[in-house]
């Protein structure tokens, strides 16, 4: 068996070619991806549009590329800035188990996970009005709380160890034991579960486009590519196929990376059904 | 047991408080209030009117007072009428809430039917090919976008060999199908890889060793033993995806023409019709809630060591 | 055994799906349409309310007294006969043989009943045939209107003036009756069910049931006729007919019709209130470019509101495309690219537009986001609103271009549209148009009655429309019914209303 720090990069490394693509992917688009040429409608995939074009005449290939960062880069940070947020407000509320902050946290988290699967994110985004930043900031709003609670749990169950006692008696501070000793700890189950969820993430965000939520025309993004050539499925399908295969590689890639991390850092563990909101 | 059923019925209180309360806020800051959606399908009104009107509605009276008399009314079953059709919204509600569960339930059985077998299987042929082919199928599974799943049904069943129905003549299952199918897919590759990994890890827990070395045999330790311990843990995540596919259904019910609660809540939101947004808030919560509660109570039923003095 | 529940329950899924088809019933006939439903005001056939007078008249429940025909012109339809008796009465003579589908002979004093409920609940009507008096005897109606009206015979072929039977309409909901080829059993807002009406007066009814299906989705619609599920189909995208045009088992009958996709332009928004931002705004799109690809065809470049076909319509000129043009009216205007974004500015401010729409038509948000581009070029940045609720940023003024399509001519005649159009408080003028001049013209051509005259005033109206640029019309779209090759009878007519007959048939 290979050694543990090459099969984590093994275990990355779809992630990483992703986010590669997405960062450097608009240095090689081929046309300008928004640049509409109607005399070169619906062309069909070959030598000078690899992907066709779409009704605008506009290289469908250009615009997965130029498409990318929009959906790709949105979830990852997303899912980062969940796990991120949820891990701190989980860690504190645990720390200090019983505070008027943990009650507020735990009330909060309760009344979140509540609300049946996207039916929260969906009338934030709704209200806010349509636009990637407000379905983003929507699906911020309740992807958190999952992490809040697993981490607040993880939290109370290493709170009294001994060696943490140990480590107050020897005199350190509140934030040393948080930020030393409990964050270690309570950073795995929220990666684990991270990982888990950026494929959903994906998929999830370009849903909302797909609805008319999300991104708004001319935009790249791929659920809405996906969405506003429908119509075309049947008389040019290079226009929903090219876009649709790309998010289901971006998802894969998104997934597998997910799984190796989960069985990499937890081989027993497959607790993690239950925690995800999205299942 | 009474008491613990009370118990988990009081505990739900105060998030469904909260839950009305959420969605008593984010609605007020929709930045149009009643009096503005009273008129907005009617030509420019003066300040004055809107005055009167928003004094009519209690529309000037302090948030919380707002809230409570807001409550009060909800807890009598009115949850007010829609902006667009002027009909109540509840019944708007419960006359589309069938044909969500339908769906639900239909795909949720079908997931179970094939995720059941296929994860069983796969943990008894553990690393073999078969258990690979699944694996990598499942893993497909839950990777493809569902909207790119209907189209290609669509697609195919319908257009190409015209085996399923596109309209919803009739209301009744076989209209169902493509949609079920849809939403079977994702959830049933998700379902076999957690039972593959709940089998796995039951298989090596001591007790399990222990039946096998007293010459149990394998068919009755997985039908007695294992089943058991996964069936227990299943029923919590089925639970879990009864409520997203409640609330998550809207991009299928969108695509498939399904007069559902999921394409209801959309149009809601794209109208801007507030109380039926509210009511479809506020009744799949109070739904999923009460499934989550059931869950529970189910575990707990089942499962002797469960008991309701381990709360968090 | 897992294996056994898992082949049983695939069975069971698939036969559950292929069941299904055969328990459709043979002999109805399925019509499937996006142009059926609450969003479009008509969902309902009773003519008095809204535009259900559309579906009335659309789906053969009623007739009216007078029809278009192809040309456009009314011709009588449960009248015989017309005599102006002066400039203001009208005497019309009704068919004797006509039964309403309740059972009572159509006498004019019927007529009369209708007519006059009509005016008194419904604020188009009232205001378009500005009766004074009716007066029945027999089966000859005498309509006396107010002020000399030469179109009262077109207005008599609006959907809304469908002649039903007012004795047998009820408070209770149950659907009217008319004269027409069918009978409505069930009408809700999804469907209609219609049965043949045996005792028709213009022949006999060669279907026997037909089931109107409100499907708004156009793929949806596209499929359901191909797999068969629907015998013939109103509103596929166009992008979907040509999928059915080379296709031997279906037949496609279209014609022009005088809906235009026609853009407002709001002149509360500071930046447009200047003439040459509009003209410039005008002249930036490819509207031949967008009628051939974008509409695959389907529509005509327009530079009027209605299509050259009609006397009084307005030829194509291609000089109606010129990006330099465009580019030199900004730069008069003082919008110059100063920073070298791209999109030009003016005190520091970029010139941004707001354009609304919405997605009911299907090519309305193709004709944006192409607008988008095309005002690109030019270095205007659109921001683009497809919305459903469209009416809120109307009424709010959230907007300032509004781009919607509309049936210009309905009735065979040019004055609704400017009625509806011009005057500064009229039901369409979303922008707040005001001109002196053209509201004079429109006072001018609703009490003339010389045809030669009358159009001359519409061709008048009609360049002072274009050359202020109040609207911007962009293409006038064919109509299309598409149907399988073993069903006859039904016929695109430019009217967009004429649609189930009596000689609809399937073999």
């Amino acid at each position: 068996m290979a050694s543990k720090k090459s099969s984590y990069l093994f275990a990355a490394l779809p992630l990483l070619i992703l986010l590669l693509i997405s960062l450097t992917g608009s240095f090689f688009t081929l046309h300008d991806p928004y640049q509409q040429q109607l005399q070169n409608a619906l062309l069909p995939p070959g030598c000078e549009y690899p992907c066709g074009t779409d009704r605008y005449g506009r290289c469908i290939f250009s615009r997965l590329l130029a498409g990318a960062p929009v959906s790709i880069l949105t979830a990852l940070l997303l899912t980062a800035a969940a796990a991120l947020s949820g891990t701190a407000a989980g860690l504190y509320a645990g720390y200090y188990q019983g505070s008027f902050f943990d009650k507020i946290l735990q009330q909060l988290t309760n009344v979140i996970l509540a609300f049946p699967g996207l039916l929260l994110a969906l009338a934030i985004a709704g209200i806010a009005g349509s636009g990637m930043l407000n379905a983003a900031a929507a699906l911020l709003c309740s992807a958190w709380a999952p992490y809040a609670r697993l981490v607040r749990r993880q939290t109370i169950s290493v709170r009294q160890a001994p060696y943490l006692e140990a480590a107050k008696l020897s005199g350190c501070s509140d934030t040393e034991i948080l930020l030393c000793y409990l964050l270690p700890i309570a950073v795995k189950p929220a990666l684990i579960m991270a990982a888990a969820n950026m494929g959903t993430m994906l998929l999830t965000l370009s849903g909302l486009s797909f609805l008319g939520l999300g991104a708004q025309p001319p935009s790249a993004e791929w659920g809405l590519m996906i969405s506003s050539n429908r119509s075309l499925l049947q008389t040019a399908p290079w226009t929903v196929f090219a876009p649709g295969m790309a998010l289901f590689i971006a998802v894969c890639c998104c997934n597998f990376s997910g799984n190796a991390i989960h069985d990499l850092l937890e081989p027993e563990q497959n607790n993690l059904m239950k925690e995800s909101k999205y299942v | 047991m009474k008491k613990c059923l009370l118990q988990q019925c009081l505990s739900m209180l105060p998030v469904l408080l909260g839950v009305t309360l959420l969605t008593f806020m984010l609605l007020h800051f929709s930045g149009e209030d009643a009096a503005d959606m009273l008129y907005r399908q009617h030509s420019a009104v003066s300040d004055a009117v809107l005055t009167q009107t928003r004094a009519r509605l209690g529309l000037d009276r302090p948030l919380p007072v707002q809230y409570f008399s807001w409550l009060g009314v909800l807890l009598t079953g009115d949850a007010g009428t829609s902006y667009i059709s002027g009909q109540p919204v509840s019944a708007i509600f419960f006359d589309r809430l069938p044909n969500t569960l339908l769906l639900a339930s239909a795909s949720l059985a079908s997931a179970l039917c094939l995720a059941l077998p296929a994860g069983i299987y796969c943990a008894l042929h553990h690393n073999r090919k078969a258990d690979y082919l699944l694996q990598v199928l499942s893993f497909a599974g839950s990777s493809v976008p569902c909207f790119l799943l209907a189209l290609l049904l669509i697609y195919f069943f319908s257009v190409r060999f015209q085996t399923a129905s596109i309209l919803n003549h009739s209301g009744g299952f076989p209209a169902f199908i493509l949609p079920v199918i849809t939403l079977t897919i994702p959830v049933a590759a998700k379902y076999t890889r957690y039972i593959r990994g709940e089998v796995l890890r039951a298989m090596q827990q001591p007790y399990i060793y222990g039946a096998l070395l007293r010459g149990i045999s394998k068919t009755v330790i997985l039908r007695h033993y294992i089943l058991h311990t996964v069936s227990l843990n299943m029923i919590t995540v089925i639970a879990m995806s009864f409520g997203s596919l409640l609330g998550g259904t809207a991009i299928i019910e969108n695509i498939f023409m399904i007069n559902g609660i999921g394409s209801l809540t959309v149009q809601a939101i794209l109208m801007k019709d507030y109380p039926l947004l509210q009511a479809c808030i506020i009744w799949s919560t109070l739904i999923f809630t009460i499934i989550n509660t059931a869950a529970e109570l189910l575990c707990s039923l089942l499962d002797p060591r469960n008991s309701f003095s381990v709360q968090e | 055994m897992y294996k056994l529940l898992f082949f049983i329950l695939t069975t069971a899924l698939f036969i559950g799906g292929c069941s299904n088809k055969t328990a459709d019933q043979k002999d109805i006939f399925r019509y499937g349409t996006t142009a059926y439903g609450t969003s479009m005001d008509n969902a309902g056939i009773d003519p008095h309310i809204n535009y259900q007078g559309w579906s009335a008249i659309r789906y053969g429940v009623g007739e009216t007294l007078f029809r278009l025909d192809t040309q456009m012109q009314p011709q009588p339809w449960l009248a015989t006969k017309y005599e102006y008796l002066d400039a203001k009465t009208c005497k019309i003579t009704l068919r004797d043989n006509i039964n309403f589908s309740s059972g009572r002979k159509l006498t004019a004093e019927a007529a009369k009943e209708c007519l006059e409920h009509l005016i008194s609940v419904h604020d188009r009507a009232a205001e378009d045939l500005k009766i004074s008096r009716i007066t029945a005897s027999g089966q000859e109606l005498i309509i006396r209107t107010a002020e000399p009206l030469p179109a009262l015979l077109n207005y008599l072929c609006d959907p809304y003036a469908c002649i039903i039977d007012m004795q047998s309409k009820t408070s209770d909901g149950s659907p009217v009756a008319g004269t027409g080829p069918f009978v409505a059993q069930r009408v809700t807002p999804q469907e209609i069910l219609l049965q043949r009406n045996s005792n028709y007066w213009d022949g006999p009814v060669k279907t026997a049931s037909i089931l109107i299906k409100s499907i708004p989705d156009g793929d949806t619609l596209t499929m359901a006729l191909q797999s068969g599920e629907i015998d013939a189909a109103q509103g596929l995208s166009y992008a979907s007919l040509k999928l059915f045009r080379d296709n031997p088992s279906f037949t496609i009958s279209s014609t022009d019709t005088s809906r235009v996709f026609q853009a407002a332009l709001n002149y509360d928004s500071p930046a447009l209130q200047d003439a040459r931002v509009r003209a410039a705004v005008a002249l930036a799109v490819d509207r031949e470019a967008f009628c051939k690809v974008l509409l695959d065809g389907n529509g005509t470049p327009a530079s009027g509101p209605f299509p050259a076909s009609l006397p009084y319509g307005t030829a194509w000129q291609p000089s109606f495309y010129d990006i330099a043009a465009a580019r030199r009216l900004l730069s008069e205007a003082g919008w110059r690219d100063s920073d070298n974004d791209g999109y030009v500015d003016k005190d520091g401010r970029p010139l941004t537009l707001r354009w609304l729409t919405y997605p009911a038509r299907q090519e309305l948000p193709l004709l944006a986001e192409a607008a988008q581009q095309y005002l690109k070029n030019i270095g205007i940045k659109t921001e683009v609103n497809i919305t459903d609720n469209y009416a809120a940023f109307l009424k709010n003024g959230q907007w300032d271009i509004y781009a919607k399509a509309f049936v210009s001519a309905p009735t065979g005649e040019p004055e609704y549209y400017f009625t509806t159009h011009v005057p500064a408080n009229s039901a369409y003028n979303s922008g707040h148009y005001r001109n002196p001049q053209a509201e004079a013209l429109l006072q001018t051509l609703r009490s003339e009655i010389q045809p030669a005259k009358r159009t001359q005033l519409a061709h008048q109206l009609s360049q002072l429309l274009t050359e202020d640029n109040a609207y911007i019309y962009y293409a006038h779209l064919k109509m299309s019914l598409i149907m399988k090759n073993n069903v006859h009878g039904l016929t695109a007519h430019p009217s967009d209303y004429y649609e189930i007959t009596a000689s609809l048939a399937k073999e």
